[in-house]
């Protein structure tokens, strides 16, 4: 993944020439590395392969039936609810992305204008959502969006609406709580490639008659492009994995993946099948990312 | 990072990280000596095991410690002790009925009797759950399905109360009614009841789903949680639910402006307790099953939390009194087959996303 999201790749080992290293450089980071990758296994891969074989495993009121094999849980996905569940989770997701990115890129080329101490408040501003529990934010927006929220009393009491605007238990509210809740993921990035723009290149944009725009698509953009991807595709898998948020402001109205999924692990103990829909979650959406990645790269490359 | 961002910057950010990271290691707490494991919730039985002193008490009683392993849901309750079952580190478990018997059917639990479990004997008819003639586990309390709404939005729009179960048809809560999905136990009552109403039942179940395919459009959300509901009434999004009595009592307590109707038939909506099988600590299970059960514990859940105790010796006292039935009424509350319930609950769940969920 590195490789294709670093701005600056290729540049760090051009000077360096083969040498011996000597073997402690080899082992300590090796040793440094381990206990993460013990945990990764222990706690991530085991328990996936877990699930995996659930998957295929048939389910009844007993319980899973390890005896017998079967494809009947991904069947059951094929069912035009499920996949109906899955697009909308896809695109909601995409959709989130895309406005986070839009609405990012002018706080990040602000923030580079700062001063280095109002850089890094300006950001704890926008990193602040993170560090607030993901329930009592989504509660928050409930008393912002609600039919007889802070919104909605304010635009009928000044004449603007008649009846309330429906800004929640739909796509709408989660997709305004979620920006919220991952802006920072897209922000993070295009701030720092924004920061490492050489500004002589905008001056002598300008300076050789370049309007604004014309500087902001053929200098900016594609300078930013790798940063803006990255964040794109981390934003994009954990709106992708969203629970609480679409639970409490899109309601029993709005299914996506997670919420189906856990009434299908939690109210229904139908474990095989959960197991069937998180895995094909996880499919898409790294079959996704990689598409995205692809993108990325192929980009750069032609451009090389 | 170069260019702008200056060391002071990154000196910033890391404090920040420092912050998250330092955050997210919690301390863990153990207990140590003769300790039963209680699997349930965090929300009432937290409060009165951890904050209103009944841990002590029960310490006090009997020279053991309990250790709550609280969870958010039934269903989540269950689940954490399916996933055990091979191996528990629980003694004994506690959440509502139709998620404990799922339980039941994967064979977690461990039957009872009146040697380890002495308050058995002083339990309603209605309570124990049988299987094969052995007690794999009883109801412990029990809340009555209800219908809470607000007087005074009612008194304003010049409604009348609602009195039971047809009211909730009643065009003019439109956009004001919340019902909860059919996988939320009230809402699974909702569902059988609306079905009867149609001429139908348990086995067929197809008018209570039409019925609620036409009261889509009026209902405000389909709410899950006590919480949420307390929520909507206060800021005036909702003016009538389908809930428990006792959240209505809850809510009266926290100063939420509310009157409870139970509708006729009430539906009693069962909490059961059960010992695991191959509990870590078998005796010390009953012996904590067994003071759960006692009148002074029932009782206090009762006039504390509103919940009908399935103990025949508990006095009832102040609002709990008015609100809960009497004893006499006890044998009156309806229970629904929830073996039958059981084997088509996965196949209603889906329906109510397919084909009411969408519904606006």
């Amino acid at each position: 993944m590195a490789s294709a999201i670093s701005p600056d790749d290729g540049r760090c080992c051009e000077a360096s020439a083969p040498r011996r290293a000597a073997p402690g450089l080899i082992w300590f980071p090796l040793a440094c590395v381990l206990p993460l990758v013990v945990l990764m296994l222990g706690f991530f891969l085991w328990p996936l392969v877990g699930a995996i074989v659930n998957s295929f495993h048939p389910y009844s009121l007993a319980g899973i039936n390890t005896a017998h094999w079967t494809l009947a849980n991904y069947r059951t996905l094929l069912d035009p609810f499920y996949l109906g569940v899955l697009w909308r989770t896809v695109r909601i997701s995409f959709l989130i992305s895309l406005i986070t990115a839009v609405l990012a890129y002018p706080v990040a080329w602000y923030a580079t204008r700062l001063r280095p101490t109002a850089q890094a408040y300006l950001l704890i501003l926008y990193v602040a959502p993170w560090l607030v529990n993901v329930a009592v934010k989504a509660f928050g927006w409930t008393v912002l969006l609600s039919p007889r929220g802070l919104i909605n009393r304010s635009l009928m009491s000044l004449g603007l609406v008649d009846s309330p605007l429906p800004l929640m238990f739909n796509e709408t509210g989660v997709v305004i709580g979620l920006v919220h809740a991952h802006f920072m993921f897209v922000l993070l990035p295009l701030w720092a490639a924004l920061g490492g723009i050489d500004r002589n290149l905008l001056w002598a944009a300008s300076g050789l008659g370049a309007t604004g725009s014309a500087v902001f698509r053929s200098i900016v953009l594609p300078l930013t492009l790798p940063a803006l991807l990255a964040g794109m595709i981390i934003n994009f898998t954990i709106n992708m994995a969203a629970f609480a948020t679409p639970a409490l402001l899109g309601g029993s109205r709005v299914q996506v993946v997670s919420t189906l999924a856990y009434r299908i692990n939690l109210v229904d103990l139908n474990w095989p099948l959960g197991a069937a829909m998180a895995l094909v979650l996880l499919a898409v959406t790294l079959g996704l990312v990689l598409a995205a990645q692809r993108l990325g790269t192929g980009r750069r490359e032609a451009s090389a | 990072m170069t260019g702008p961002h200056s060391r002071k910057t990154s000196r910033l950010l890391t404090v920040l990280l420092g912050c998250i990271t330092a955050a997210l290691i919690a301390p863990a707490a153990q207990a140590a000596g003769k300790t039963v494991y209680f699997l349930s919730w965090g929300g009432t039985i937290q409060t009165m095991l951890e904050k209103e002193g009944w841990a002590d008490e029960f310490k006090k009683d009997t020279g053991y410690e309990v250790t709550l392993v609280p969870k958010a849901t039934s269903a989540e309750i269950i689940a954490t002790a399916i996933a055990q079952k091979d191996k528990p580190q629980v003694d004994v478990v506690m959440c509502d009925h139709p998620a404990w018997v799922q339980g039941l059917h994967q064979g977690i639990f461990s039957a009872v009797d009146q040697e380890g479990v002495p308050n058995l004997a002083d339990l309603y008819p209605i309570a124990p759950i049988k299987e094969d003639g052995k007690t794999m586990g009883v109801y412990a309390y029990g809340d009555v399905v209800g219908i809470l709404y607000q007087p005074e939005v009612f008194k304003k729009n010049k409604w009348a109360p609602p009195t039971g179960w047809k009211d909730l048809m009643r065009p003019e809560f439109k956009g004001k009614l919340i019902i909860p999905p059919v996988s939320n136990t009230f809402g699974l009552y909702t569902l059988i009841e609306f079905a009867k109403m149609g001429g139908g039942g348990i086995d067929k179940i197809d008018p209570g789903f039409a019925e609620l395919k036409a009261l889509a459009p009026n209902v405000m959300d389909w709410t899950t949680t006590f919480a949420k509901i307390g929520e909507f009434f206060e800021s005036g999004a909702a003016a009538i639910a389908v809930f428990s009595a006792g959240t209505g009592l809850e809510f009266k307590k926290r100063g939420i402006p509310v009157a409870i109707v139970m509708p006729d038939p009430a539906y009693l909506s069962p909490t059961s307790i059960g010992v695991m099988k191959n509990a870590p600590d078998p005796e010390g299970a009953r012996v904590f099953m067994n003071w759960l059960l006692s009148p002074k514990v029932l009782a206090y859940r009762a006039n504390r939390f509103g919940q009908i105790a399935m103990n025949k010796k508990v006095e009832l006292t102040g609002e709990a009194a008015e609100l809960l039935p009497p004893s006499s009424e006890m044998g009156k509350l309806a229970v629904i087959d929830y073996d039958a319930v059981l084997a088509l609950r996965s196949a209603w769940n889906e329906r109510f996303e397919k084909d009411i969920a969408p519904v606006k």
